[in-house]
């Protein structure tokens, strides 16, 4: 049996990925890219998950963790997943500055119409 | 373990949340799904909210504080570019 955050995930990638090979508009396939990432870092995140049997999964934090008293998830998956989601603002940010030039030189946002070579 | 009275209110606030997905998904017009996410937004909140109380951590009320500031940036901006006064 499967848990459900994993099939989520892998749905949210197998969008993604569908979106980027059908789309044209190249707005959207930046999306699709942010799709992609965001499934990532879910996989990543419910790796982390830690299930006890009467401990209730707590975030691995000790501030006022002595009146819980809870299973502590995994750190290392969210160091990682911090770190991901700031490459992925990144990539956002200069696909988006480079989507507008293009736009600016081509009047378009078509991948088939910027393919055309140009001057 | 977690009080029975904050899980019946976080299954109020999820069911209400699936009423506004709802408009997002149906609205026939784009304010119409601007006002169903903003209506999810403050649900959201009040839902993190009951969560916090009901697991005990007093740190997760701080993410429902920022959450609740940063939808309204982005509602504000969504707002502005419909109504074209983003030049």
């Amino acid at each position: 049996m499967i848990p459900f955050q994993f099939i989520t995930a892998f749905l949210m990638m197998a969008m993604g990925i569908y979106a980027l090979l059908y789309r044209r508009n190249l707005i959207k396939l930046i999306l699709a890219l942010n799709i992609i990432d965001s499934g990532i870092h879910l996989l990543l995140i419910s790796f982390g998950y830690r299930v006890e049997l009467g401990r209730i999964p707590t975030a691995p934090i000790y501030t006022g963790y002595e009146t819980v008293k809870g299973a502590m998830v995994a750190p290392l998956p969210q160091a990682l997943t911090l770190t991901s989601i700031v490459i992925g603002v990144c990539v956002l940010a200069l696909a988006m500055a480079l989507t507008m030039n293009a736009y600016r030189h081509y009047g378009s946002l078509d991948v088939k119409e910027l393919r055309r070579l140009r001057g | 373990m977690i009080a029975p009275e904050f899980l019946y209110a976080v299954v109020v606030v999820m069911i209400a949340a699936f009423l506004s997905l709802l408009r997002v998904f149906l609205g026939p017009s784009v304010p119409d799904r601007v006002v169903g996410v903003d209506t999810l937004n403050t649900l959201i909140v009040a839902g993190m909210v009951l969560l916090g109380a009901a697991y005990d951590r007093t740190i997760y009320i701080d993410v429902a504080i920022v959450y609740a500031l940063l939808s309204y940036v982005g509602t504000l901006a969504i707002a502005r570019y419909l109504q074209g006064g983003l030049e």
